[in-house]
């Protein structure tokens, strides 16, 4: 017999994978993890005061004094990106927590108790599949006001059942794994095996799918604000940036339409590509 | 039957167990009656899908969605099936376990031993998790596991079948039960693995006074390690004797039918199968369930179900126990 290293035999396998890094998931991350903490830190890192400008000096292209130039009103638009990435990050976070947590909550309990509640929870997140998020956000608005509140709450229901579905079908089959029976027998009571056995090992697949869900989330929360029901001026936040752009984008400055739309795509596609990734890892592993 | 009733651990009384299919109520188990005193080993021996493990889960009252019953299971007396919530768990805790011919889908694949024997401590006897390890530990020695520190780090799939078995007892016998349900233990172990598992399974058992219901298709294994073997088919307990006059003393035709199909050692003679196969609870007819396959079955047989009757110390549902007896021979198929 050869000498084996005995460590790497006793060491669980799916942490022996998680250390085969994936360089494109490690990009990724980080790059969301630098607009992160570039947006926990806009306030005290911004060149210039992202609501101040000098009227004088508007609409600017790039400059070594404004590297992404001036808006309409003489403010640095590299500046108000940054402090925009606050709103825009913050909106879809939330919105993916609330989401997540109904959907885990709604879709465990329901495979658990099962029968007529599970039938009963099935036909609700059916009827709430009929309703589109951005139609429902704007509807939220129209009874509570603009602002980010509203279009937070709407989209946060209207995620709900794309994450609860997609939860409750890898619930179902890891509830009639026969562990389930055993702890059963041991005395476990049913909340503790939902919290302590189902939810963990359906986490995999929760990830994934909150992840591809932060980045549709963005790009409505971003549409309400373009569309002047979300974020007011003259607060900063990307969306409302590519529609304050659109008067100087047709004189011939297009910088901070075009700045705020590339941050919303560089965040959409990393996350989609990253959720893509997680939810092919989580298959690999099943 | 031998011993006294009010001193049993388990009584089962006229059960009748109906699971929902879709579109449908489907009959599993017919009328079944056992009793199990303390410190007495009932073997339970069927064909797959007679309804051995639906006692048992029956037992430990977990049944799918739908599931209607009549009857009573009374474990030291309290109706299992009339049981709230907070007895429920009580009873599934501390007065019965269960261990499975499966070990390995049984416990939990992202946690590790430790994790999975100590849950039930530390929840159930509020015991701290070092408290708990030495609980564990010294339960691992019981079962032939010496190194069990080590093991709790480890994680299920770095153990061998015969190794999860015995964590799967350890497991059981850490709530101190007074009835232990062996669902087909060894039958996913190799030969030597299953007589040492089985070795292990009888003393903890004589120490423990455990009562133990254990379910198998293996007669011999059955007869050699309980007190009294009940046999079922669709359903139903056809028969229940001392392990001691199985062989040479069955008298339902369906017993003496699995003796003769096993292969027998050293002589090569083909072993003879049942002829037909064998019929769901569902499928049952009127009269015997064994009516369909029974060589020796006259009209009254499919007219009339026969109840459990006493006969030579033993309980057999035959019309014909008495005429039969000792002169079933099942006729060798013709093979082709």
């Amino acid at each position: 017999m050869s000498v084996l290293d005995v460590r790497s035999v006793e060491r669980p396998r799916w942490r022996d994978r998680a250390r085969h890094s994936d360089r494109l998931i490690v990009a990724l991350a980080s790059l969301l993890g630098l607009l992160v903490l570039v947006a926990v830190l806009a306030p005290w890192i911004v060149p210039y005061p992202p609501n101040g400008g000098n009227i004088l000096a508007a609409n600017l292209g790039p400059s070594s004094a404004h590297w992404l130039g001036t808006d309409q009103l003489g403010r640095d638009i590299l500046s108000r990106l940054m402090v925009g990435a606050r709103l825009s990050l913050l909106g879809p976070t939330i919105i993916v927590l609330c989401a997540t947590a109904a959907a885990v909550v709604l879709a465990v309990s329901s495979v658990w108790v099962g029968g007529w509640f599970d039938q009963g929870v099935a036909r609700v997140l059916d009827l709430m599949f009929a309703f589109p998020g951005l139609l429902l956000a704007i509807l939220a608005v129209a009874m509570i006001g603009p602002g980010l509140l509203a279009p937070v709450v709407a989209l946060t229901v209207a995620y709900t059942p794309y994450i609860a579905r997609v939860v409750r079908t890898v619930a179902l089959r890891e509830r009639h794994l026969a562990y389930v029976e055993s702890c059963q027998v041991i005395g476990i009571s049913g909340w503790r095996i939902c919290g302590r056995h189902l939810v963990p090992n359906v986490s995999p697949i929760v990830l994934a799918q909150a992840t591809i869900a932060f980045g549709s989330a963005l790009v409505d929360l971003a549409a309400i604000s373009y569309l002047g029901l979300g974020v007011q001026a003259p607060q900063a936040e990307w969306g409302l940036m590519v529609s304050d752009g659109q008067s100087a984008l047709l004189n011939g400055s297009p910088w901070e339409s075009l700045s705020a739309c590339v941050m919303i795509i560089v965040v959409v596609l990393s996350v989609n590509v990253l959720g893509e990734r997680i939810a092919q890892r989580t298959e690999a592993a099943a | 039957m031998s011993v006294v009733s009010h001193s049993d651990v388990l009584r089962i009384r006229h059960l009748n167990l109906r699971i929902t299919v879709p579109h449908a109520q489907r009959t599993v188990l017919h009328d079944v009656s056992l009793t199990i005193g303390p410190g007495e080993a009932l073997g339970l021996v069927g064909e797959s899908g007679s309804g051995k493990s639906m006692t048992a889960k029956a037992t430990m009252r977990l049944l799918p969605h739908g599931a209607t019953t009549t009857g009573e299971i009374c474990f030291e007396g309290a109706d299992v099936l009339a049981m709230d919530t907070h007895e429920l768990l009580k009873y599934r805790r501390t007065g019965v376990a269960m261990i499975y011919q499966d070990p390995r889908v049984h416990i939990n694949p992202v946690r590790t031993i430790g994790d999975f024997l100590t849950e039930g401590l530390v929840l159930n006897d509020h015991l701290e998790r070092g408290a708990a390890e030495d609980r564990v530990v010294a339960l691992l020695d019981d079962v032939g596991i010496a190194d069990g520190r080590r093991r709790l780090r480890q994680y299920p799939h770095q153990l061998s079948g015969g190794l999860l078995q015995r964590v799967m007892i350890a497991a059981a016998l850490s709530g101190e039960p007074r009835l232990l349900l062996a669902d087909e233990p060894t039958t996913a172990l190799d030969v030597t693995t299953q007589e040492e598992v089985m070795a292990i399974l009888d003393e903890l058992r004589r120490d423990r006074s455990l009562a133990m219901l254990f379910i198998t298709h293996d007669l011999d294994l059955a007869s050699s390690v309980t007190d009294r073997v009940a046999v079922m088919y669709a359903g139903v307990i056809v028969e229940i004797g001392p392990s001691s006059t199985l062989h040479g003393g069955a008298l339902h035709p369906y017993t003496v039918g699995l003796l003769a199909s096993r292969p027998e050692f050293g002589a090569r003679v083909r072993a003879r199968p049942i002829p037909g196969r064998p019929i769901q609870a569902s499928e049952a007819p009127a009269g015997c369930v064994f009516a369909g396959r029974c060589p020796y079955v006259v009209e009254r047989c499919l007219a009339e179900r026969p109840a459990l009757r006493d006969l030579n110390e033993r309980s057999v549902a035959c019309h014909r126990a008495e005429e039969l007896r000792g002169r079933i021979i099942f006729p060798r198929e013709e093979t082709s």
